[in-house]
């Protein structure tokens, strides 16, 4: 039995889950899996500064060069096959890119209207926990998902069932995971080897 | 040296500045407020042990003999790198150094900066009963504002003394954010600038003169306080600083307990840290950016002389007000302990991340493998405690 286990293990990892832990792969919707194609491209929606922890763990632990701007406008993002949204929105990240809560709102729409006219699939991430689940986070949250192939949230974020409820009203697939290391395992299993 | 031999020098070394500190105390009695016995040392030698990793002792005093004397010195402890001779970092600027020279790399650890930030001043008494450093010289300076630890909000004349099992374990004092008015020589104004604000930057409270977190890059006209700030400056740039972080603890109000805080050019080695973090010391800390408004403040005005420099920050339940109904010890949401491992922790993500960029490789031995392993720490006697 326990070989059979291990056989089927091995075919698996040969099959090309290979650079995906079993741990990570069963996490991942299998309809979705290896289908976000590159190149991706990271920015925030509300300017908070977990997206250059998410830009870190995908470019410098992950290799797989995406492209960066926290504030990025449309025309940066044009051209990019997979969007990352990095959700959460934070006062000191806002005043620092000198954005207002509306005007980057605006922003994100913008952003979200042109990933919608390219045919980029979406990324949804929110890394930050409770400290990034305030009021305009939520606001935030709730513009973003709706538009998302997935939502990747990072436990604590969730605690209050708000990404559960969310995800399920809009038929968006939820992956939670315990860490936001795990969190760049997922997206990259997500990715077109 | 082999650590036996260096280990006796130390001793021998912090017994000679003990009875120093002690015959000046006695000396002073009686004289003016700017000459106050050196209050820092004698606090340090009281509550640590100098391990096998600390070459050498010295005071603050010695970078600006203005110190001298007062509150305000405190001592530094110097770890030599135990890899030894390793390769040079190219120095971007400084007034003991011309750009492009080649030095050998030296790293900076600040703790007590604000003397009721108590996790991070621990973290470093850690260091230098069990630490060891590799691949760089480490500077480790445990209670920056020594005025600080010698008042409370409770009172004015004396800190508290915190101890994890009354009449066993080591103690150790609680202080306070800002320095003692007893021992400043400039009165508090009625609003208070930090000397490197950007213009329009609004006026802070008079008493925020005497917090050495805005006092940065310092001065040698002004207050005490700022006079210590440049002292440090003077530290860093005597010894060629490539990499520094100032341990701190916040409230639960501030909304920044458990974060790394760093200039936009450092913000990728703190968010590397970060995840280092989460794996090293199973805490997710948040990552701030900091700005213009940051002024006066270590990290900021630190990275102007081109170090990498960081904030972090702990959460104190006991903050802002230093509650001593808290049980510092065995509090359920943030005891000590997990303060104390998550800022050492830190410590080694940021050195090895920051060292990356520098194109060194960093890495500071001695840390716990566990807050088992602190809690034991805090709970033992000091002479227990040495190695
Ligand atoms: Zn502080």
């Amino acid at each position: 039995m326990k070989r059979t286990v291990y056989f089927i293990l091995t075919l698996l990892f040969v099959l090309g889950f290979g650079s995906t832990s079993a741990q990570t792969a069963a996490l991942i919707p299998p309809q979705l899996a290896g289908i976000f194609e590159a190149p991706g491209f990271i920015t925030s929606a509300g300017q908070t500064s977990d997206a250059a922890i998410v830009k870190v763990l995908v470019n410098t632990r992950l290799k797989l060069n995406f492209g960066y701007d926290i504030a990025a406008k449309p025309q940066a993002v044009s051209g990019a096959k997979t969007l990352v949204l990095v959700l959460g929105a934070s006062n000191k990240g806002l005043g620092a890119a000198g954005l207002s809560i509306e005007q980057e709102t605006e922003r994100v729409k913008a952003v979200l209207a042109l990933a919608k006219s390219e045919h980029m699939r979406i990324i949804a991430m929110h890394t930050g926990g409770t400290a990034r689940r305030g009021e305009s986070s939520n606001a935030i949250i709730a513009l973003c998902v709706p538009h998302a192939d997935v939502a990747i949230v990072v436990e604590g974020g969730n605690n209050d069932g708000f990404f559960t409820d969310l995800c399920a009203k809009e038929k968006v697939p939820l992956v939670m995971v315990p860490s936001i290391a795990e969190a760049g395992n997922v997206l990259k299993g997500l990715m077109a080897k | 040296m082999n650590y036996n031999k260096r280990g006796l020098a130390v001793a021998l070394a912090v017994a000679a500045l003990f009875v120093l500190c002690i015959a000046q105390a006695f000396g002073q009695q009686g004289s003016q407020k700017r000459e106050q016995p050196a209050i820092g040392l004698s606090i340090v030698l009281l509550e640590v042990r100098p391990g096998p990793g600390v070459a050498r002792i010295f005071l603050l005093s010695d970078l600006d003999s203005g110190l001298a004397g007062t509150a305000f010195d405190t001592p530094v402890f110097e770890f030599a790198d135990e890899a030894g001779q390793a390769d040079g970092v190219l120095h971007p600027e400084g007034a003991n150094h011309t750009e492009g020279e080649l030095l050998q790399p030296a790293l900076f650890v600040c703790a007590g900066t604000h003397e009721n930030e108590i996790a991070g001043i621990l973290a470093a008494y850690w260091l230098i009963e069990k630490g060891r450093v590799h691949g760089a010289k480490l500077f480790v300076m445990p209670r920056a504002n020594a005025a600080g630890a010698t008042w409370s909000l409770q009172n004015p004349q004396s800190p508290r003394i915190l101890q994890a099992i009354p009449g066993i374990s080591r103690t150790f004092r609680y202080g306070a954010r800002l320095s003692n008015l007893a021992y400043e020589t400039v009165s508090d104004p009625p609003l208070f600038s930090p000397p490197a604000a950007p213009a329009g930057f609004p006026a802070l409270a008079g008493q925020e003169m005497r917090n050495l977190n805005r006092e940065y890059p310092g001065s040698t006209d002004s207050s005490m306080t700022a006079r210590l700030a440049f002292a440090i400056t003077s530290l860093l740039k005597k010894e060629n600083i490539s990499i520094a972080i100032d341990l701190h603890e916040a409230s639960a109000g501030s909304n920044l307990g458990y974060s790394i805080v760093t200039r936009p050019e450092s913000l990728d080695e703190a968010a590397l840290a970060v995840l280092d973090l989460e794996e090293t010391a199973g805490k997710s800390f948040r990552l701030e950016e900091s700005k213009p408004e940051f002024a006066g403040y270590s990290h900021w005005e630190w990275g102007k002389l081109g170090i990498h420099a960081f904030l972090v920050e702990t959460f104190n339940p006991a903050q802002p007000s230093d509650d001593p109904a808290v049980d510092q010890f065995n509090n359920a949401k943030s005891p000590l302990a997990e303060r104390v491992y998550a800022h050492l922790w830190a410590v080694q993500a940021l050195m090895a991340n920051a060292g990356v960029s520098l194109g060194i490789s960093v890495n500071i031995e001695g840390l716990p493998a566990s807050v088992l392993e602190v809690e034991a720490w805090l709970k033992a006697p000091l002479s227990g405690a040495a190695p």
